[in-house]
């Protein structure tokens, strides 16, 4: 191993934990200076409790509430601010907090969730339906909206307490297991045990996986996965976990193994675009050294930068949403446009060129062996990952 | 050819990535963590302060959608 690449394995994890501890402190501001930037309105903001406040309105002298409301959301807990006149009307919602994708966020909003609860009294929110496509987004935001009314309207009005919602948890956990038994069979696939034909045992676990992974669950982990793990918000609760499920699989497993189950067996954009390039019988493309180390860096600085900022979701460039769900900004639609037409050209051209999960799965390739990992297998790796041509 | 092709293809995906990404770093290092993500109801709303996060390009979809001028969105 390269006295350099040993360097950078201890190296790489310091400049993630400095990024994020300089995140910390970045965030210097208060609730009370977040909550008075919702409106000009909002004057003389004072605590009444937890998550609740009293303001008095600027050029009326109402007396205003405001109570801020959360729930667990894709990205992580989104959070919502409500404003309440006296007459229990709802004049302001205002999102504080999200780490959802914004294209996914832009749906929701775009398609006037929150409008709906302007002007309606609390004790009379109406039944708003979820939009589909964002729906764990847009649950959270109905839901975020509703605790905060609630919030108020026990407190200040004397409402009766709402019961919490129930949290439907069987399609979440039905997910968790098929993911679990995704990567089992994964890796009966690749063990001696295994007797049946390991070419159309693989080919048969990639198309479940496009269905299950890519266009039912859309939980293909990306970099936004990655830095939401490191992050940690995840703690405080994420509508699925189904990506970050995905993603620690795939690295235990690695670890543990040295198998890259997830690239070689698993991954549906990977899927995808090998089958693309079945069509054409193409072969890999050429991958010199330098873009390995450009793709690496870019890899880190991004961690970095969605640690730094606290916002995993910002930092996602991949096609893989675009790909399977059909959500994201212009730039994501013509970077899938070029991936799928590169794919009947080269084989896997972003697995090969520039995806963050090899640049990952290279780190912890670099881990086994920095840590003297003796039962590395060599082979083991040659076969179950795609293999990198690298051209000098 | 496949050399040449491939380098064309690794900086159209750095480009295209860095397209999606530095846009979204730029808007967040522009807050100071007072900023609120997105506003309804606020017709004086000081847009400085709101909206950042997400792209500005949604701002006249989402105006047009919410049918309402009360709404600051960049």
């Amino acid at each position: 191993m390269l006295k350099v690449e040993k360097i950078l394995v201890l190296f790489i994890p310091l400049i993630l934990v400095l990024a994020w501890l300089g995140g910390e402190n970045r965030i210097s501001a208060t609730k009370s200076a977040q909550l008075s930037n919702i409106s000009a309105q909002i004057k003389k903001l004072k605590p009444l409790g937890e998550g609740l406040y009293q303001a008095r309105a600027a050029d009326t002298t109402e007396d205003l509430y405001l109570a801020v409301g959360s729930s667990p959301s894709y990205g992580g807990p989104l959070e919502v601010a409500v404003v309440v006149g006296q007459d229990k009307g709802v004049r302001q919602v205002a999102v504080l907090k999200s780490r959802d994708t914004s294209s996914y966020m832009e749906r929701v909003l775009g398609l006037g969730t929150p409008g709906a609860f302007i002007g309606r009294m609390i004790d009379d929110l109406p039944e708003v339906d979820t939009v589909s496509g964002a729906t764990l987004s847009s649950v959270a935001l109905i839901r975020s909206i509703e605790s905060a009314a609630a919030r108020i309207g026990t407190s200040r009005f004397g409402l009766p307490q709402q019961p919490e919602p129930e949290v439907t948890t069987t399609p979440e956990l039905s997910k968790l297991v098929l993911i679990t038994l995704l990567f089992g069979a994964a890796l009966w696939g690749t063990s001696r045990s295994c007797r049946v034909n390991r070419r159309k045992f693989r080919a048969l676990l990639l198309v479940c996986s496009v269905v299950t992974l890519g266009f039912w669950f859309g939980s293909q982990f990306s970099i936004a996965t990655l830095a939401l793990l490191l992050d940690g918000d995840w703690l405080h609760g994420v509508a699925s976990y189904a990506a970050l499920l995905c993603l620690l699989l795939a690295v235990v497993s690695f670890l543990l193994t040295g198998k890259n189950l997830f690239c070689s067996m698993l991954c549906p954009f990977g899927a995808v675009q090998e089958g693309l390039g079945k069509i054409t019988g193409c072969s890999a493309p050429l991958r010199y050294r330098w873009m390995t180390w450009l793709a690496r860096t870019w890899v880190v600085t991004l961690l970095a930068a969605g640690l730094y900022y606290h916002a995993p979701a910002a930092i996602m460039y991949e096609p893989f949403g675009k790909a399977f769900t059909f959500i994201g900004s212009g730039v994501v639609y013509a970077l899938t446009i070029l991936v799928v037409i590169a794919s009947l050209v080269v084989k896997r051209p972003w697995c090969f060129l520039f995806c963050p999960a090899t640049s990952l799965f290279a780190y912890l390739t670099a881990v086994r062996r920095l840590f003297g990992d003796a039962g590395i297998k060599q082979a083991q790796l040659q076969k179950s990952e795609p293999k990198e041509i690298h051209a000098s | 050819m496949r050399s040449l092709f491939s380098i064309f293809l690794f900086l159209a995906f750095l480009l295209l990535g860095g397209a999606e990404v530095i846009p979204k770093l730029i808007s967040l290092s522009q807050q100071d963590g007072t900023h609120v993500a997105f506003v309804i109801g606020a017709p004086e709303v000081d847009a400085k302060k709101t909206g950042q996060g997400f792209s500005a390009e949604r701002k006249e979809e989402l105006l047009k959608a919410l049918g309402k001028n009360n709404l600051k969105y960049r």
